[in-house]
């Protein structure tokens, strides 16, 4: 068929440039000359015959149909890259990560507050400092009629951990730049037990007094402070609360007890219950004990804390990563930019389905029509 | 094109007061207050931020809203709008300006540069809040070395006039946001030089209401150098007391703020 129509191609040519040779002559009888056109005529009919009867390529049929399939597997495969969403959970231990230098709000606590892995203690009661640099103090017991764990300073890029314990809330501290600071204020009949000392040293403060621990030098500020470890006593049904963290990721891992000495001992998620709200996609996803959840990115607008028997977190905000973990398969929450524009921009999204259908179909009745005609 | 060019004149006019300022200093970190006029922000001439902001309460708290060289604003001062405010310190300090009252939040905040008097017009504030110099408090912060945000607020007495410059005593402001039974407080040397405690003082008749003020008389030490105060306060509906008022007074002698 290629053949055939390259013949008439030629001959139209051949043709057309003997014609207007003829006519540029100027003596040649009509005759003639109609002859002529009425040839190159045929030849232009059987030309546009044979073209319309060429098959299609398939491809020239289905680019328009590859294209939108393109566009939409795009648009389904990437998701968007912020998601915001707002979790409501409970859990028996939870890791911050504060981009930001952070301080915890005051919290009153009732009987013991304990702090491990200070390097040194400052107060106006200078038999207390003196006590504590004799001892080379790095913990202390407090027992006060009226205790306030009144702050605790935390450098930017600190991992705080907090667990909720029978009977108390641990505070862990990890930070890699000094100081970490936490300030206790006390009042009435007070017993400090520092390191292992037999004695507790008993005071009786009528008005007040103030303790301040100080983990890490601050001449140093290369060198990371130890750990330093809170341990809150919550009796009954107390409850802690910290409304004023803004945390950049959160983790949610517990360590479990190991088998014996020497054994890795198994980490876990310590989420017991809880659920995870997508207002991009209006999801809402349950979450129950030992599901694995990861958020990293956070922009937090509201985060709370609430420590009792478990913890209680609430946060609204938006994430960069969000991934759900359920044994071993892993995935990420956040919606793709197809679900994304289904929630939020549907009437677009019908209009400019409809719009590019149409156009598609178009396209393929046009060729598939003149391949019928 | 000429769209661009107009959105960059607007950049540059609007860009323009923030370079007007003094270099280091900046306006506090506040929500300026909405429909309420002025607004805080900077405001034109010598470096300086005013106006109304948003605030929120929550704990309860007692807090320092004045430090000042002498017992009382002298009689001319009083009555003046014209302040000549002067801090004895070695180092730069900020300015600030608010209510002694609950409200409104409206503040003033300015550079004090060093060994420096500050010609401020109070005019402004009060017309713009209906207060009386009276009900003006006055602090001059120092800059904190650390970068944590509750490090221990240092402040140098201010002398809102000549004469009060020479005084040897200085009268601290503070406030409650509760009701309390009683205020104390205890001044003490910080430091290497720090001796046993002072004992705390009960403040007389401190019975106070919420967003109520109490002045506190503290003696400066004659050597110039500074001192640590505490203030606590009892609580009057369940006896407990507020988190301490601790803040440093700046002395004269005084290197750095602590």
């Amino acid at each position: 068929m290629p053949l055939l129509t390259e013949t008439l191609r030629q001959q139209r040519a051949a043709l057309s440039a003997q014609l207007a040779n003829s006519l540029a002559a100027g003596d040649t009888p009509l005759a003639e000359l109609r002859d002529l056109r009425d040839r190159l005529a045929m030849l232009d009919g059987a030309l546009a015959a044979l073209a319309a009867n060429a098959p299609r390529r398939l491809w020239q049929l289905l680019w328009p149909v590859l294209a939108v399939a393109g566009v939409l597997s795009i648009a389904a495969g990437v998701a968007v890259p912020v998601v915001p969403l707002s979790l409501d959970l409970q859990s028996t231990a939870v890791t911050l990560v504060l981009a930001e230098a952070s301080t915890l709000s005051p919290v009153v606590v009732a009987g013991e507050l304990r702090i491990e892995g200070f390097s040194t203690l400052e107060s106006a009661d200078d038999s207390l400092v003196r006590a504590a640099k004799a001892e080379l103090a790095d913990r202390i017991v407090v027992r006060a009629d009226e205790l306030r764990l009144r702050s605790l300073q935390l450098p930017a890029g600190t991992r705080l951990t907090l667990r909720a314990l029978a009977g108390a809330v641990e505070l862990q501290v990890e930070s890699e730049r000094p100081p970490v600071v936490a300030e206790i204020e006390l009042r009435g009949r007070t017993a400090l037990l520092l390191n292992d000392a037999a004695g507790a040293l008993e005071r009786r403060f009528d008005h007040g007094e103030w303790l301040r621990l100080v983990s890490g030098d601050t001449a140093r500020p290369a060198q990371p402070p130890p750990p330093m470890l809170l341990a809150l006593a919550r009796p009954g049904e107390s409850v802690l609360r910290w409304t004023d963290l803004r945390p950049q990721a959160l983790q949610f891992t517990e360590r479990r007890a190991s088998a014996g000495a020497g054994a890795v001992a198994a980490v876990g998620s310590s989420i017991e219950a809880g659920r995870l709200t997508l207002p991009a996609t209006g999801e809402t996803l349950p979450l129950s004990a030992g599901d694995g959840l990861a958020l990293d990115g956070l922009v937090v607008e509201r985060f709370e804390v609430a420590a009792g028997a478990t913890l209680s977190l609430k946060l609204s905000g938006s994430a960069r990563r969000l991934e759900l973990r359920t044994g071993e398969f892993s995935r990420s929450l956040k919606p793709s930019w197809l679900e994304y524009a289904a929630r939020h921009h549907l009437v677009n999204l019908l209009w400019g389905s409809a719009a590019v259908l149409w156009g598609a179909l178009a396209w393929i009745r046009r060729q598939v029509g003149g391949w019928v005609r | 094109m000429p769209l661009i060019a107009f959105v960059f004149a607007v950049l540059v006019v609007v860009g323009a007061p923030a370079r007007a300022q003094a270099p280091g200093f900046e306006c506090a970190r506040l929500q300026p207050a909405v429909g309420r006029v002025p607004a805080y922000g900077l405001v034109d001439g010598p470096a300086r931020c005013e106006g109304f902001f948003a605030r929120n309460v929550s704990q309860p708290f007692i807090e320092l809203v004045s430090l000042t060289r002498g017992l009382a604003v002298a009689g001319d001062a009083a009555a003046a709008s014209l302040f000549e405010l002067h801090a004895d310190a070695r180092m730069p300090l900020r300015l600030l300006v608010q209510p002694l009252r609950s409200g409104p939040f409206y503040r003033v905040d300015a550079p004090l540069a060093v060994g420096q008097s500050l010609r401020w017009d109070s005019s402004p504030m009060l017309a713009a809040t209906g207060l009386r110099v009276a009900d003006l408090g006055f602090l001059a912060l120092a800059p904190s070395r650390q970068a944590t945000p509750s490090a221990l607020t240092a402040v140098a007495p201010l002398a809102l006039s000549p004469q009060a410059r020479e005084a040897r005593q200085a009268l601290a402001v503070v406030r409650v946001s509760v009701p309390v039974s009683s205020i104390a407080w205890r001044a003490y040397r910080a430091g290497a030089e720090a001796g046993p405690a002072a004992a705390w003082s009960d403040l007389p008749n401190s019975q106070r209401y919420a967003w109520q003020r109490i002045g506190i008389t503290i003696d400066l030490p004659p050597d110039g150098k500074g001192l640590r105060v505490d203030v606590q306060a009892v609580a009057a509906d369940d006896g407990r007391a507020l988190p301490l008022l601790r803040f440093a007074i700046v002395g004269p002698a005084d290197a750095a703020a602590d």
